[in-house]
């Protein structure tokens, strides 16, 4: 038999019995819309959390430090070494210091991140108001509203372009090159702009050579921000190494914890967050197979009551030519035909119902005045999946009936009455 | 004396068709030889014998008409010439190729290149129009829909039902349902045709149509028709009638004309 007529054959049965085939499809629809619509939340907050914690860059990025060791270097050398392993884009150092900033009688204590203004986006800096550095030595300085409310700079537009006095303590370099003292600096620098800042903390990042120019020294071993050692080299405390992609993170962690250092990342938070829903998801998508398996016992019984239906037919057609496997892929493929028509009309249902919660959330968000949120994900191999498991769970349901009708002799068929 | 010269001439003129349409058949291959054939059934602890010792050769182009009352095995004798039931002993063989022990699927092609067939009640894919129905044998058997479409058109013109090609055939009365089911029969060009009561179901008005489309199959198309009935006015458009009774071929039963 030609698999166009066998699909002809399938779909005109079950257009001959209407409300049952619509009963039967729309059960299995139910099903895959169920699961469509938990499993898309759960993908949906799993999303929402992990975009609150990061960037998608930020997935791409280890945070590389000497950690407790007192051998290791973290210098020019370590970098270039670092940008030599397959698969990193970028290696960017950084050096952190604490300082405090004032505005006319205002000071606050901020954390300070020099970092190397080419590689901004790799610290996760969200620019609310203002631009990023315009060179590479600098006095500017991009700071968290939070840091600006203390110096009384509430409006984070008047902020921008604003003059602060910088007040660090910098390092002197010994004669011996291991002395510990300061000297405090107060210098001025320039907002160029403010940073989005969700958890309320006074940072400020400036560019590294500045911090450079001002005088931290090599030799500054206490500080932990040694630029210099006594071989010349810079020494930082902490590298940023951007991989080329997300999937190669793990292997470059391998490579570089292998070469002694201390490697952390916002993966491995997001590694929690993904554990977590995947245990979400997999609870979730059990209710819906609970009612995938209602539907899928619906077409089994579907199938079978036809198969009694017309089992004169299959005696007919046996004795007009048809084999025993015709018969069978025949049921087969109209098991085939209800679970694909009712996933996909399941997974139109379950994406719409998305669609209409998420707009009616959205909706009382704005009057409640909130931000619009996506709240449901579907990505395109999970539906495929879906539809993967709906054609594996429509040959399984399939089986029986086929077998069945497969097996009924030609004469006693042609007799049923 | 004029009676009796009536009586000798017809006598005459039959056995002298029965003498030369034996000697035709003598000549000719047998399309389907029935060898020994036996057939029956366990019921609970009883053994009914259905057929005993049957012994038959069947010509191209010959209108066959078995013969008999209900419960004879005529029936079951037919089925087992279509191979749609195995015989308990014996063997039949269709064109040279004993069939009598293959497996169902492979005798499920023979079949669709040998028999068109008729049931006494039509069976349909209901799902189906007359038309899709009627090419249903070539659907089966891989042939294009466009092929499929055009003989089913012709097969139907030939039976008179050209104008019914897109009801659905439960829309029909017996006797259209009869015809269309004589164009599916004749859709693959089969040499033989078989019906098992066909005009079963039949005013006589109907029925008489239905014989005289076989009568033409035959003489026309010189198609080999084989035909069960327990109605004895059909004798007369057959070439040969085959009485069964008990299971059993009556000796001498079988009568020859042209």
């Amino acid at each position: 038999m030609r698999f166009s007529f066998v699909v002809n054959l399938s779909t005109s049965n079950l257009r001959r019995r209407k409300l049952r085939s619509i009963l039967t499809i729309g059960g299995v629809s139910i099903g895959i819309a169920l699961v469509i619509f938990l499993v898309s939340l759960g993908f949906g907050l799993q999303q929402l959390i992990k975009s609150q914690v990061t960037n998608a860059e930020a997935l791409t990025i280890l945070d590389v430090s000497k950690g407790e060791s007192t051998l290791l270097k973290l210098n020019q050398d370590t970098i270039n070494e670092f940008q030599n392993i397959d698969s990193v884009k970028n290696v960017s150092p950084s050096l952190s210091l604490s300082g405090q900033v004032a505005r006319a009688e205002s000071v606050t204590d901020v954390a300070i991140y020099g970092i190397d203004p080419k590689f901004l986006s790799m610290e996760g800096v969200k620019i609310a108001t203002g631009k990023e550095f315009t060179g590479q030595d600098v006095p500017e300085i991009l700071i968290t509203s939070t840091a600006l409310n203390l110096i009384g700079l509430g409006d984070p537009n008047q902020a921008v372009n604003s003059q602060l006095t910088l007040k660090l303590l910098v390092p002197i370099k010994s004669a011996d090159g291991t002395s510990l003292d300061t000297k405090p600096v107060e210098e001025q620098v320039s907002v160029v702009g403010t940073l989005s800042d969700t958890s309320d903390l006074s940072i400020a990042y400036l560019p590294i050579g500045y911090l450079e120019k001002l005088g931290f020294t090599p030799d500054y071993n206490a500080a932990k921000v040694k630029v210099d050692d006594q071989t010349g080299a810079k020494d930082y405390n902490l590298a940023r190494v951007k991989v080329t992609d997300e999937s190669k993170l793990p292997e470059v962690r391998k490579q570089i914890e292998a070469m002694g250092y201390q490697v952390d990342s916002v993966a491995d938070t997001v590694g929690q967050i993904d554990k977590i829903f995947f245990i979400f998801e997999i609870v979730v998508a059990s209710f819906g197979a609970i009612a995938m398996f209602v539907a899928a016992m619906g077409a089994l019984n579907t199938l079978t009551v036809s198969l009694l239906e017309r089992t004169r037919e299959i005696g007919l057609m046996r004795s007009l030519g048809a084999t025993s496997k015709d018969i069978y892929f025949m049921f087969l493929t109209e098991s085939i035909v209800i679970g694909m028509l009712g996933g996909l009309v399941g997974i139109g249902i379950g994406l719409g119902a998305g669609r209409i919660v998420n707009f009616a959330l959205n909706y009382l968000a704005k009057r409640a005045g909130g931000e619009p949120v996506e709240i449901f994900y579907s990505p395109m191999i999970f539906l495929g999946a879906v539809l993967g498991l709906v054609f594996i769970i429509s040959v399984v349901t399939g089986l029986y009936p086929s077998r069945r009708a497969a097996k009924i002799n030609p004469l006693d068929a042609l007799r049923y009455e | 004396m004029a009676q009796e010269m009536t009586a000798v001439k017809e006598k005459t003129i039959a056995e002298l068709a029965a003498e030369s349409a034996s000697a035709s058949q003598n000549t000719q291959k047998a399309v389907i030889e029935v060898n020994d054939v036996s057939k029956s059934f366990v019921v609970g602890k009883n053994v009914i014998s259905v057929l005993k010792n049957i012994n038959l050769k069947i010509y191209p182009e010959e209108f066959i008409i078995i013969l008999g009352p209900s419960g004879s095995g005529k029936s079951t004798l037919l089925n087992i010439l279509l191979g749609l039931e195995a015989p308990t002993t014996g063997h039949v063989v269709l064109n040279g190729t004993d069939i009598t022990y293959m497996k169902t699927d492979k005798i499920a092609k023979i079949r669709y290149g040998v028999y068109g067939i008729i049931f006494q009640r039509s069976d349909w894919i209901r799902s189906f129009s007359v038309l899709d129905n009627v090419t249903l044998p070539l659907a089966l058997n891989n042939i294009k829909k466009k092929i499929r479409r055009e003989q089913a058109w012709m097969r139907l013109k030939q039976v008179g039902m050209a104008d019914h090609g897109l009801y659905y055939p439960t829309e029909l009365s017996g006797g259209q349902q009869q015809k269309v089911s004589l164009a599916r029969s004749l859709i693959n060009d089969p040499p033989i045709i078989v019906a098992d009561e066909p005009t079963g179901n039949l005013d006589s008005v109907s029925a008489e149509r239905v014989m005289n489309t076989f009568k033409d199959l035959n003489e026309k198309e010189h198609k080999t028709v084989m035909m069960v009935t327990h109605n004895i006015d059909y004798v007369r458009y057959a070439s040969r009638t085959i009485y069964v009774r008990d299971g059993t071929i009556i000796e001498g039963s079988e009568q020859f004309k042209k």
